[in-house]
């Protein structure tokens, strides 16, 4: 929430999307959860899979696959959705991003982690914090408030506010 | 001549006949003048003298008949007498008439003599009549004895004399045909000698011409088959006549070459004969040997069979066995199916129970991720529960993880346990199969058992056949040297007949001779033939000695 404690805060929560590992900041993460019935939302964009029911609450689900540019696959009992807390014009919105796999929570110092390449990757780059070494593999680290800042979670927000009302 | 034989003897004999056709002709005429003669000597002499005897008998009987008159008184008497004297004057007449018609011109003046000196002598007889007969009294009686005595008797005289020239007449001619009667004789006697002389010569020419002919033939015949008998078949038959010794001639030539070529290939086919049963005994001699070992070979080929024979009485044995063995196995491995298809069950049911292990182990992975989560979050206070939480989520990792490696473990499992089910399934029916083939295999191997035996026998029989073979070869060894000297001896008698090449012949014999050491078989049964040490001719076979072959014959 605040900017000392994603500071304070150096846990990691790693997750495989396609053949990749990509960590994010605890801090960032609600919960996990495994995929229940996804409500398609009608005219909404590819990689909007539609809203869950959280609790209660309505969670817009996103396809992190479609998302970063990834081909669609089938869910698998693996598959998870990941509830994120992201920052939207100083406003803190729910996401829920469908991932292939969660793996696990480890620590790392930020200090640790090496600056994302410059050109020749997959991604975007300007949404990687870093990259962190874990065994043989990399892990990018995601910064997923700019992942999801976007017009499209204001517009998937109001959406999801016009189908509450 | 070119004549045949018969036309010789038909020309001879046309010849004889026709002369003694002739000899018939000429015969026939002469007899027939004689016959005419004779016939005229019969017809007219003999019946004019004939008739003149009895007109002599008649004149004589008359005049008794004249006398009897003048002698007799009695009137009975005298007309008896009268009538008598005219029936037999009547007769005379009749007869003087007839013999008038048979006479010559000389003869018919003699008969009118007669008639004048009857015709008298009957004037003389009417007074003699009246006298004696009409009157008849003593006087006249006396009167008609005077006439009666002179001029009657005259005239009767006169008449018999007549009658007696005629008969001297007819004798003269009787004399005069029996001349040329004789005459005629001589003549005919002298054709026929003549002619009986010209069949002779003739009957003598034509047969000494064909005897000649037919005997110079013959004389040449005669030679050729004299050669022929005495066996030299090289005489040259010379032949120029062409009747029918001449074809004899040909066709005896043509037999004496028949005979030469017949006795050139007899002495050729002795000779083959000869070395043909020389080679006969060898090949025999040979096939008794082979024979000898074929009966070895089948002694062995029996005791094979016998080995055999047990070898497959074995293998019935195992065969029944193996099929019970089979049908064991096939029953167990419906068991063992049975009981793999329960292991396939059992394992689909753990398979089940691990996934619901797996899928707890996922959630309990989450949930232990949450809590992570959720003491990473906390802090500096939610460490040790954050240590907590990754101990639990990799135990539930390593479950999950242990869990799917069972999964996949008892799925390759149950898909091994089901292959193996069905594979031995498979088996049940190959099994029972096999079972089934091992009985037919059982029931194989008997037939085969039965066969072998049959075999067996067969080659028992063949063994007795085989040891009869080699006796009948040697048999015929010895038949084929019998055969030889039976050539050899063909050869000594053709050897008679001299056909041209007689030297070489003889030559060629005695080389052969030399350079053949003539055996002497003695067959006494030991199967070596001995070589006797006085070969003389030919293939000398002792047959008088006992061998043991001869108990099989009987002795006459």
């Amino acid at each position: 929430m605040s900017k000392v404690a994603e500071q304070t805060i150096n846990s990691f929560l790693s997750f495989k999307l396609d053949r990749e590992t990509f960590g994010v900041n605890v801090n960032k993460v609600i919960e996990i959860l495994e995929v229940p019935h996804i409500t398609k939302i009608p005219k909404s964009p590819a990689f909007m899979r539609g809203v869950i029911n959280l609790r209660g609450t309505v969670l817009p689900v996103v396809d992190a696959r479609l998302k970063f540019g990834l081909k669609e696959i089938a869910d698998s009992v693996n598959t998870c959705i990941i509830v994120f807390n992201i920052q939207v014009a100083k406003e803190q919105v729910m996401v829920g991003a469908l991932v292939d796999a969660v793996q696990e929570v480890f620590d790392m110092d930020e200090s640790q982690l090496m600056p994302p390449p410059s050109i020749g990757g997959k991604f975007r780059t300007d949404f990687i914090r870093g990259m962190a070494r874990n065994e043989d593999d990399f892990v990018m680290m995601l910064d997923v408030d700019k992942i999801f800042a976007s017009e499209e979670i204001i517009n998937l927000q109001q959406e999801v506010e016009a189908v509450k009302a | 001549m070119k004549l045949t034989i018969k036309a010789r003897l038909i020309v001879a004999f046309v010849l004889l006949v026709s002369i003694a056709g002739t000899m018939y002709y000429l015969g026939t005429a002469n007899t027939e003048t004689l016959n005419s003669r004779l016939g005229t000597i019969i017809d007219l002499n003999v019946r004019r003298m004939n008739l003149a005897g009895k007109i002599a008998e008649g004149v004589q009987l008359l005049t008794k008949r004249e006398k009897d008159m003048i002698l007799t008184r009695e009137a009975d008497r005298l007309d008896y007498l009268v009538e008598e004297f005219e029936k037999n004057q009547k007769i005379l007449e009749s007869r003087t008439e007839e013999l008038r018609s048979i006479s010559d011109e000389a003869g018919v003046e003699i008969v009118d003599d007669f008639s004048n000196s009857w015709e008298s002598y009957i004037k003389e007889y009417k007074k003699i009549k009246n006298l004696a007969v009409t009157i008849n009294n003593d006087s006249t009686k006396v009167a008609a004895a005077l006439i009666s005595r002179s001029t009657a008797r005259e005239n009767a005289r006169a008449a018999i004399e007549s009658i007696n020239k005629i008969v001297k007449k007819n004798e003269a001619a009787l004399v005069t045909a029996n001349e040329e009667a004789d005459v005629l004789y001589e003549s005919g006697k002298n054709n026929m000698l003549i002619l009986l002389v010209i069949s002779v010569l003739v009957a003598i020419g034509v047969s000494t011409w064909i005897i000649v002919s037919i005997s110079s033939s013959i004389a040449k015949a005669k030679e050729a088959l004299k050669a022929v008998s005495e066996g030299n078949l090289t005489y040259e038959v010379d032949n120029s006549s062409k009747d029918e010794i001449g074809e004899l001639l040909d066709f005896l030539k043509n037999t004496v070459e028949k005979l030469k070529e017949v006795i050139g290939s007899v002495t050729t086919a002795a000779d083959n004969i000869a070395s043909a049963s020389q080679q006969m005994s060898g090949s025999s001699q040979q096939m008794s040997e082979g024979a000898t070992e074929q009966a070895a070979s089948a002694e062995e080929v029996s005791s094979s069979m016998e080995e055999m024979a047990a070898n497959i009485q074995q293998n019935t044995d195992n065969a029944q066995q193996t099929e019970k063995i089979a049908l064991q196995a096939a029953e167990d491995i419906q068991e063992g199916s049975r009981s793999v298809n329960q292991t396939v069950d059992s394992m689909k049911k753990i398979a089940e129970k691990i996934t619901i292990i797996g899928e707890i182990a996922r959630q309990t992975n989450l949930l232990a991720l949450n809590a992570a989560v959720e003491a990473a979050r906390a802090g500096e206070h939610g460490k040790g529960f954050a240590v907590v939480a990754a101990e639990v989520r990799r135990l539930a990792e390593r479950s999950q993880l242990a869990a799917n490696e069972i999964n996949e473990l008892s799925s390759s499992s149950v898909a091994i346990a089901d292959k193996s089910g069905k594979l031995l399934e498979q088996i049940v029916p190959n099994i029972q199969k096999t079972a089934r083939l091992v009985q037919e295999i059982t029931a194989a191997s008997l037939e085969q058992n039965a066969g072998a035996e049959q075999v067996n026998g067969a080659i028992q029989q063949l063994n007795q056949v085989i040891q009869q073979n080699a006796a009948s070869a040697e048999e015929m060894a010895s038949g084929s040297e019998e055969l030889s000297s039976q050539a050899d001896q063909l050869k000594d008698t053709v050897s008679f007949f001299n056909i041209g090449h007689q030297s070489q012949f003889s030559q060629s014999r005695s080389n052969k001779r030399k350079k053949q050491h003539v055996p002497v078989v003695h067959l006494n049964g030991n199967g070596v033939p001995k070589k006797a040490t006085t070969a003389k001719t030919g293939l000398q076979l002792e047959l008088n000695g006992h061998d043991s072959m001869d108990s099989d014959f009987e002795r006459f």
